[in-house]
């Protein structure tokens, strides 16, 4: 028999708020244990909550770019679990009123299909501490750093059926939160968590089987890995007339396996009640037009137009918009030189391959679009050749935007050079030092002509118009080659 | 809504006291169990009369909304030493608890 897998997410994501849900501390990575911590966030008996505003802006923007409804009147309501990474032994959640409900996205996958998603909601709560655990198993060190952090959970509909969808929707849901600067949704460090809800049926099958829940995905590759291991291990639990237990299990990448943690009998009872230390809160029509107002056009639309205006060929666009900061870069830059040729060659030539090869955040790239059009302009007015531009574009990117280009490309004597003179005079000089190549290609071996070219390109540092360099060799050698007959 | 049921159907029996002992961390006698399911039921009458008004129109939703909210600015956090005295058992850098056998937690 035939089988289909069916998935739902639930998707943790951390907010980029400087300070903390409900308290001042900073919300930075890392730092010294227990050293971002207040009695508030220690939980601290006495002390009250207070709601950063900021977490709800981010929030509201998330659930709308989710295409969420936004709940007017929202609580908070008390998670009670007893664990040593959670101080107050309860986590300030949502559960009777979350922010937002009702949503969808649409996600491509890798042959084009484009499916909806439906995100049943989105909720605000507060992150938890990190425990080390003693080698001798008896004692938790507990650093609460991270506590009270704030994140958003969004939990789709079981509307996935293979990791490949899987993973496009967090793709895109790590695209629009890094447009949207709410989040930088870096798997590895944790700011971005995935639960995978899976479960099996025969295909064709209209009810759902009995679903299990893997906790703390930390990669996307992880995720594939988990989904296919899960898929096949309640296959062939079916297959050999077993029943799948409905339970929470723990994915270990190291081992490729996932093992049971606890069964719905022994599932957690949270007894939820409404947090009596917040008040409701009322977001107004103002608030959130407000927040309409700020989404900006996403990567996927904004490529799409990108090759729709100024037909660039579809990967490039999809690589310049990968990241706001640099398509933003991008379409300043081409305004105001209105070159998107010349811009797009040193775009993905030069500014990506500098970014892959230093390992910069493109986020922290500090070229400023006047300076990359003055750039283009200079090349597009032959001032510069392209290949001597190269090393001018890299001083340019390693200076973050900050170099003199005029004086930099005067200092190293790059600016283009006409002097049909010094070119001859250069060809004639390469054919004297290279007597061995030079023999070839009196022999016939013309293949040896572009070896010539570029030794006098190189030798005049790629100043020269390459069309001239060509016709100088071509004539030259003809003519040396005439005078030998 | 759904809480109002829950009082409304929730029977104190046995199985109940041992569910909530066991949410509470408790660790009960038979003599105790016994005294549990008398008294908590009794409480549980007294709160099950809650139910003869109807308050369909109280609650969050229907208290006056307030948006009291903090700017998202970060002020200094407590020295650490002092933060570390709350707890009853700390190194220099790290509050200590008993460790669990169930890694759960990381909600």
């Amino acid at each position: 028999m035939k089988y289909e897998t069916v998935i739902g997410l639930e998707v943790h994501v951390e907010l980029a708020s400087k300070s903390k849900l409900f308290c001042s501390c900073t919300t930075e990575f890392g730092g010294e244990p227990n050293s971002h911590c207040c009695p508030v966030c220690t939980g601290m008996p006495g002390t009250l909550p207070v709601f950063n505003r900021k977490v709800l802006e981010f929030a509201v923007k998330a659930g709308l770019a989710l295409g969420c409804d936004i709940t007017r009147v929202f609580r908070f309501d008390r998670k009670n679990y007893f664990y040593p990474d959670l101080p107050k032994a309860y986590q300030i959640s949502q559960l009777y009123a979350p922010v937002a409900v009702n949503g969808h996205t649409e996600i491509k996958t890798a042959d084009g299909t484009v499916k909806t998603i439906r995100i049943h909601e989105m909720h605000m709560e507060e992150d938890a501490g990190k425990i080390i655990h003693s080698p001798d198993g008896k004692t938790a060190f507990l650093d609460y750093n991270r506590c009270g952090v704030p994140l958003v959970e969004i939990v789709t509909e079981p509307d996935f059926r293979n990791a490949e969808e899987v993973n496009a929707f967090l793709y895109r849901l790590r695209s629009v939160f890094k447009y949207l600067g709410i989040s930088d949704c870096k798997m590895e460090e944790g700011s971005m968590r995935a639960d995978v809800n899976l479960s099996v049926r025969p295909e064709g099958s209209e009810e759902f089987g009995t679903r299990t829940e893997m906790k703390n995905i930390n990669s996307f590759r992880a995720i594939e890995r988990a989904i296919a291991y899960e898929s096949a291990r309640q296959i062939k639990v079916v297959e050999n007339g077993g029943t799948i237990i409905q339970e929470t299990r723990r994915w270990d990448n190291a081992s490729g396996r996932s093992y049971a943690m606890r069964s719905k009998e022994e599932a957690k009872d949270y007894r939820y009640f409404p947090e009596p230390d917040l008040p409701a809160f009322h977001i107004s029509d103002d608030e959130i037009k407000r927040c309409k107002d700020l989404i900006p056009e996403f990567a996927e639309e904004r490529a799409e137009r990108l090759v729709r205006e100024m037909s660039l060929p579809e990967e490039d666009a999809a690589l310049i918009t990968a990241s706001r900061n640099l398509a933003d870069l991008f379409e300043d830059t081409v305004k105001i030189c209105g070159a998107p040729a010349e811009v797009r060659f040193w775009f993905t030539g030069g500014l990506l391959s500098f970014i892959n090869e230093t390992g910069r955040d493109p986020e922290d790239i500090a070229l400023s679009p006047e300076k990359f059009a003055e750039f283009a302009g200079l090349v597009v007015s032959g001032e510069l050749k392209r290949e001597a531009g190269k090393k001018v574009f890299r001083a340019l990117l390693e200076s973050d935007g900050e170099l003199d280009l005029r004086k930099f490309i005067k200092e190293n004597g790059l600016e283009t050079l006409d002097d049909g003179e010094l070119i001859a005079e250069t060809v004639r000089k390469v054919i004297a030092e290279n007597p061995k190549p030079y023999e070839q290609y009196r022999n016939g071996e013309t293949k040896v002509f572009g070896f010539f070219v570029g030794r006098v390109m190189k030798e005049l540092k790629g100043r020269a118009d390459p069309a001239a360099v060509n016709s100088t060799v071509r004539n030259i050698l003809g003519n040396s080659l005439e005078k030998h007959l | 809504m759904r809480r109002q049921k829950a009082l409304k159907y929730m029977k104190t029996d046995r199985n109940t006291v041992l569910r909530a002992a066991e949410l509470s961390k408790l660790i009960l006698t038979e003599d105790e169990t016994e005294k549990m399911v008398t008294e908590l039921g009794k409480l549980a009458e007294i709160i099950g009369n809650l139910d003869i008004g109807d308050i369909s129109e109280t609650g969050s939703e229907a208290a006056q909304p307030v948006s009291e909210a903090r700017e998202d600015e970060v002020k200094p956090s407590a020295e650490r030493d002092k933060i570390l005295q709350n707890a009853p058992e700390h190194t220099e850098e790290y509050f200590c608890a008993p460790d669990t056998f169930d890694k759960g937690g990381d909600e």
